[in-house]
């Protein structure tokens, strides 16, 4: 037996408020680490696994977000490992340091990065908030937002790099107002 | 025109970067802490906004909701093997419940889904991973499918079936004539029959095998063809044709089982110096060292030092057909120890994989075990080597070689037994590879892939 078990008092219902608080956090590492979204799900819902199965190893709620960022870890190295012959990612080496400097953030510092980026969002016009948020909808939402609109692929994206600086400065501000 | 740092970002997370632009991003990502620090902040503004989309689009998307939409997390359960599996997945969805039937039972079934996956448990539209096992989900329409892990399905109905990858067999009563499943590559209308569908998550074809009945397949190009007893049929992206395949009649041709075996706590380090036993060796961790012979007090190049640890663990495998593994995989994660120091060790150290003996000397004792008692390397077989760089204390080794192929098939007492030594002479730093009992890392994991049936 090892010593570290039953030190956790924490129950399933406070497992899924855990998971729920910090899933955008969780997600975040991941894909820092991963090519894609796709990546990113197959991995959170394999370390989701193990993270219920060890949950009793788990010494108090606070160690909760960098212990499932481990965890997330090691599941995303696997991933890597089984798919390195398929598409591009980065180094082992790379991923490697990325992670380390990852496992470094707060929830406070993405919960506060989030608010401002919503708040940023509100600014946007309705078609301007369409176009921020196509990318994460389907593959080629963009192509056919371009289609519908009668311009190319291309200029789409060029207008969504114009309008993702205005967030990225937008949220620059407000957090350096904080 | 080079790309400036924030081109090459957004072309990277939009998925529209070349190798040669992502390996350009690498190397100025390697040379930039700054650009590492905007790289992670790009990541956590994606995922954010990813949150806000897919939130977005179920609102817009579930026209007859009629109350705000609220957040669900539900919590699943695996059965037979009280396999607990968790969702993550944040639902929206409309407050009114979608039963489309009952999973009626569960054959050491490990779910992912949204939903509630315990035998008995009613299940609505959504979409279902089963890990390993099988499962029988009865549909209120009559149709039962008895699924095979791993698949994945997107349930849509009580007479509708999207299905994504896995091995299924189905049985269509009279009252559910017309359940359908959709696959990648056609649609299978169901006229009352019983058959069975096989499509692996990478594969280029489905197979199908009517055992009993008539079953319609509309292919995606156009083309319908009916199916009855006894017939087969080999579904792909350009045609659909008759299966002259013999192993594709009356079940689930070319079926390939992969299975997971974990040591269920047969593991254990062993210290040279046995006095060290207690405080030393954590259950947590299998530890390995192996200290350069020249910086121990007895001197002696071929002895080992008294701080030289090695690992031991072992799976059971009775109850598998041992000749009829095609291909295994042996899943390690490493794991710093916090033991030793790294800066004084070799750059790389690398490691063998040995199999002990299929005698006595497999029959370790799991907890308390003296070096001296413990099987031989020198009587063991080297089965597989690979390197841990001192820099990199977490990585995950797969090692697939064919002498643990071989080693694996010619066991006799249904139990594997395997020592994992360091080959390289260093210095204090003790290596670590996750126990099953580790905190965080998956414990060392065999993975048999059976031939196909």
């Amino acid at each position: 037996m090892s010593d570290n078990q039953d030190k956790s008092t924490l129950t399933e219902a406070d497992f899924m408020r855990l998971l729920l608080q910090h899933e955008n956090a969780l997600r975040a590492f991941a894909r820092s680490l991963l090519p894609g979204w796709d990546a990113v799900d197959d991995v959170i819902q394999d370390a989701s696994v193990i993270m219920w199965q060890k949950l009793s190893q788990l010494d108090d709620e606070d160690g909760f977000l960098p212990w499932g960022k481990v965890i997330i870890r090691f599941h995303c190295y696997r991933y890597l490992e089984k798919k390195k012959r398929k598409g591009s990612s980065f180094s082992k080496e790379l991923v490697a340091i990325l992670a380390d400097e990852a496992e470094q953030i707060s929830e406070a510092e993405h919960s506060k990065r989030r608010q401002a980026l919503e708040s940023c969002l509100r600014k946007l016009s309705d078609p301007e908030r369409e176009l921020v948020l196509a990318p994460y909808l389907h593959y080629g939402r963009i192509t056919e937002l371009a289609e519908l609109g009668g311009t190319s692929a291309n200029a789409l994206y060029k207008k969504l790099g114009r309008l993702r600086d205005r967030l990225r400065n937008c949220v620059k501000e407000r957090l350096a107002h904080t | 025109m080079k790309k400036t740092d924030q081109e090459l970002l957004d072309c990277y997370f939009q998925g529209r970067a070349s190798d040669d632009e992502i390996s350009e991003l690498e190397q100025r990502m390697l040379a930039d802490a700054d650009l590492r620090q905007h790289y992670l902040q790009e990541a956590m503004c994606e995922t954010d906004l990813r949150s806000l989309a897919l939130r977005e689009e179920n609102v817009v998307t579930i026209p007859q909701a009629p109350r705000k939409p609220r957040a669900t997390v539900a919590l699943l359960a695996g059965a037979a093997a009280a396999v607990l599996v968790l969702a993550t997945i944040l639902m929206f969805k409309d407050d009114r419940p979608a039963s489309v039937g009952t999973i009626v039972s569960s054959e050491l079934a490990g779910w992912q889904s949204d939903q509630p996956t315990i035998v008995g448990a009613e299940f609505g539209p959504g979409t279902y991973l089963l890990q390993r096992g099988v499962a029988t989900l009865g549909f209120h329409s009559g149709a039962e499918m008895v699924l095979e892990g791993p698949a994945k399905i997107e349930v849509v109905s009580a007479m509708q079936v999207i299905f994504d990858y896995g091995n299924a067999s189905f049985n269509v009563p009279e009252s559910a004539v017309g359940f359908q499943v959709d696959t990648r590559y056609g649609n299978i209308v169901d006229h009352g029959t019983r058959f069975s569908l096989s499509l692996g998550e990478e594969s280029n074809e489905a197979r199908l095998a009517v055992k009993e009945g008539e079953v319609a397949i509309h292919h995606h190009g156009g083309e319908v063809k009916h199916l009855f007893t006894s017939e087969t049929a080999l579904i792909d992206e350009q045609q659909l044709r008759s299966s002259e395949d013999p192993t594709a009649e009356g079940g689930l041709g070319a079926k390939v089982a992969t299975m997971a075996l974990g040591t269920g706590g047969r593991e254990t380090s062993i210290i040279y110096n046995d006095q060290f036993r207690k405080n030393r060796l954590s259950p947590e961790f299998l530890m390995i060292k192996h200290q350069d012979p020249r910086a121990s007090t007895n001197g002696d190049p071929h002895q080992p030092t008294p701080v030289d640890r090695r690992a031991l663990l072992a799976f059971d495998v009775s109850g598998i057909d041992l000749k009829e593994i095609a291909e295994a995989r042996l899943i390690l994660n490493a794991v710093p120890t916090g033991l030793g120091m790294v800066t004084d060790m070799p750059t790389i150290s690398e490691f063998g994989l040995y199999g002990l003996p299929d005698d006595e000397r497999e029959h370790w004792p799991s907890s308390g075990l003296r070096w001296v008692d413990a099987p031989k390397l020198e009587e063991s077989e080297r089965l597989a080597t690979f390197p841990v760089s001192r820099a990199e204390q977490r990585a995950v080794v797969i090692l697939d070689t064919p002498e643990l192929l071989d080693f694996l098939k010619a066991d006799q007492s249904g139990e594997v037994g395997l020592m994992i030594h360091c080959e390289t002479p260093g210095s204090t730093l003790v290596h670590g590879f996750a126990s099953s009992q580790h905190r965080e890392a998956a414990g060392p994991v065999l993975e048999l892939v059976m031939k196909k049936r």
